[in-house]
């Protein structure tokens, strides 16, 4: 899988964006690995999901655990962009209450 | 408007149009024709149908469109509703005129003219008035304007001059506006000409319910589930602990709702499993297919924890070839398990779980039955062995009926578990699971370095026929290894048994055998 990454803050933060259209069984470890060394180096990590159509649990398990990684050193994980599929998703197992979810690029970086 | 019975004056023919005006968006967007989707047991089209026949239609022609074999499939020869039906195709660039002259009706005759795609809310109450040469149409008004419903009672004269196709937006204005109309005005008609319509059609069907909260028979709701009406649960649903239901909230019958999931605003179409904690608002759900309202999509969830589409009653699934033919394969493996296993006493461990004050038999701890297997080393059975012997095969008989399935987690409805043998009913009921259940994937889950787990995870993750083989194999060929490797009572367990049953090596369990 294939993560585009973009500085924001003077290197504090990072746009992270996911090169796939799945987030599933398939894809969700090299996800994880590719994700640990962002969040490790980063305060507040923006997740561009526009590229995703489906995420299936374990995918919603990996976006979690990265969640988790972020609140463990008082970081910010804000996603944006979400496709309506994933957003149905989300809503359907109320993860839409967990997540700071964004429309737009815009919105989450002033949300900062 | 005058009460009455339209049958002593109107010709008792009816047309029923099942692509018409209002049939065009959203159509099988869940996976069926939308009319055909049953609101509160009964679809649009059923309506439809017994509107026209307590108008006194005793023959209805019904013009199909593309979705024309489960229309027919659907309504048969009309004799469940007590009249007889004649089917004709209706091409979409057909004028209404030109198939109303095929069906050779009378030109000074009335004939009721009715869209499935919108219907109604209450019966039809309209009696023939001479006095309007051309028709009386059903009109219902949106705040701004009277708009058509697509339902009329109209002189066949005035029927064969409509030069437009029934799904062309100035038929409407036709059919409301012509000379010589008498329109009554009706509560705004029942439609399925978008999920939103749908969605405020069950809330309004809801609301003119007689009881707030209506419960079919045959349903098993929690005591810790709460229902808030209105709300509808159709026959044979089970609702699970701690769920909340409603309100506006329709459940179709065979429908399972499990533990802890929240409902409110929501159509749950017949046999569907809606999943553990999950939140529905705005949602209409029919198997795996969701179509979220507000966002205003469709989408499928293919996870079955989530979402499922639970096997209607008497469908043997293709699976069933497969569990026959395993059967057949099988069997000298089968006989030569049960030889190797000769003379073991089977066991049933148990574990000490303290009960509640006033329901224990003596002082201290009963003994209560538990799915953990038996871990003494030189007293274990081969576990995959005995798992073989004892469940996989006897139950590849309940695979080829179509009971169960082979490979879970696989959600069945209370209908399916209830045409089980007592036996497999004990084993099975209500669980989400196949024959290579939930407690093998779970305890190969616990070991995710052994190729059978991680097999069994893929099996479980994904609905693909090949994870289900592979994992078969895999399964079989630890079967083979435990036989092989473990001889009759007071040998060692195996290597692949104790591999896949590590977890357990060190539990503190009792056993009695039976």
């Amino acid at each position: 899988m294939q993560l585009d990454i973009e500085k924001i803050q003077d290197g504090q933060g990072a746009i992270v964006t996911i090169r796939s259209e799945n987030l599933d069984a398939g894809n969700v470890k090299a996800f994880k690995d590719r994700m640990i060394p962002v969040l490790e180096d980063h305060q507040s990590v923006l997740l561009d999901m526009s590229g995703l159509t489906f995420v299936d649990s374990s995918g919603l398990g990996a976006l979690l655990s990265c969640l988790r990684t972020v609140n463990n050193k008082k970081g910010q994980l804000k996603l944006f962009a979400m496709a309506k599929p994933v957003q149905a998703l989300f809503e359907l197992v109320r993860m839409h209450r967990i997540f700071s979810i964004y429309n737009t690029r815009d919105e989450a970086l002033a949300a900062l | 408007m005058t009460t009455s019975n339209a049958a002593t004056t109107a010709s008792g023919i009816g047309i029923l149009l099942t692509a018409g005006p209002a049939a065009k968006t959203d159509d099988a967007a869940l996976g069926i024709p939308a009319i055909l989707l049953p609101l509160q047991e009964r679809s649009l089209l059923q309506r439809a149908l017994e509107h026209l026949v307590r108008s006194g239609c005793r023959h209805i022609h019904v013009a199909l469109g593309d979705a024309a074999a489960p229309v027919k499939d659907f309504l048969h020869t009309g004799e469940r509703w007590g009249c007889r039906v004649s089917y004709h195709y209706l091409d979409p660039r057909e004028s209404l005129g030109r198939f109303v002259r095929r069906l050779g009706l009378a030109p000074q005759q009335r004939y009721w003219l009715a869209d499935a795609a919108q219907v109604p809310l209450e019966p039809l109450r309209v009696l023939a008035d001479p006095a309007a040469a051309a028709g009386q149409p059903l009109c219902w008004n949106d705040g701004r304007q009277q708009r058509w419903t697509g339902w009329g009672l109209y002189t066949g004269t005035f029927l064969m001059t409509c030069e437009m196709a029934p799904a062309d937006e100035s038929l409407a204005a036709l059919m409301t506006k012509a000379g010589e109309m008498s329109p009554h005005t009706i509560e705004r008609p029942l439609s399925v000409a978008t999920l939103a319509d749908l969605l405020d059609g069950s809330r309004r069907l809801l609301a003119a319910q007689a009881n707030p909260v209506m419960i079919s028979r045959n349903c098993q709701i929690h005591p810790e589930a709460r229902l808030f009406a209105p709300v509808f649960v159709g026959a044979h649903v089970k609702v699970g602990a701690g769920a909340v239901v409603g309100p506006n909230v329709a459940i179709g019958s065979g429908a399972f709702i499990d533990q802890g999931a929240h409902l409110r605003h929501t159509v749950v179409m017949p046999d569907t499993y809606v999943g553990k904690e999950l939140d529905m608002h705005g949602i209409i759900v029919r198997g795996r297919l969701l179509a979220n309202i507000a966002l205003n999509v469709v989408t499928e969830v293919p996870d079955p924890n989530l979402l499922a589409e639970l096997a209607p009653d008497g469908q043997v699934p293709a699976q069933g070839l497969l569990g026959g033919a395993l059967r057949l394969a099988l069997a000298p493996l089968y006989w030569a398990s049960r030889w190797q296993m000769r003379g073991m006493s089977r066991y049933e461990p148990s574990a000490a779980i303290p009960l509640p004050r006033g329901l224990q038999s003596e002082p201290g701890q009963v003994q209560v039955g538990m799915a953990l297997p038996e871990a003494r080393p030189g007293n274990l059975p081969p576990r995959l062995g005995e798992h073989f012997c004892r469940t996989f095969y006897p139950g590849l008989r309940e695979v080829m009926r179509g009971h169960l399935q082979l490979v879970g987690p696989t959600p069945r409805g209370l209908h399916a578990v209830r045409r089980l043998p007592p036996e497999w009913r004990d084993l099975y009921a209500e669980y989400r699971c196949g024959l290579l259940n939930e407690g093998l994937l779970q305890q190969a889950a616990a070991n995710q370095e052994d190729q059978f787990a991680s097999d069994a995870l893929a099996c479980a993750s994904q609905d693909d026929p090949r994870a289900t083989l592979k994992l078969l194999r895999r399964y079989l060929g630890l079967v083979l290894r435990d036989l092989c490797h473990a001889g009759p009572a007071g040998r060692t367990h195996s290597a692949a048994s104790a591999s896949v049953g590590a977890n357990v090596e060190n539990t503190s369990i009792t056993h009695r055998p039976i």
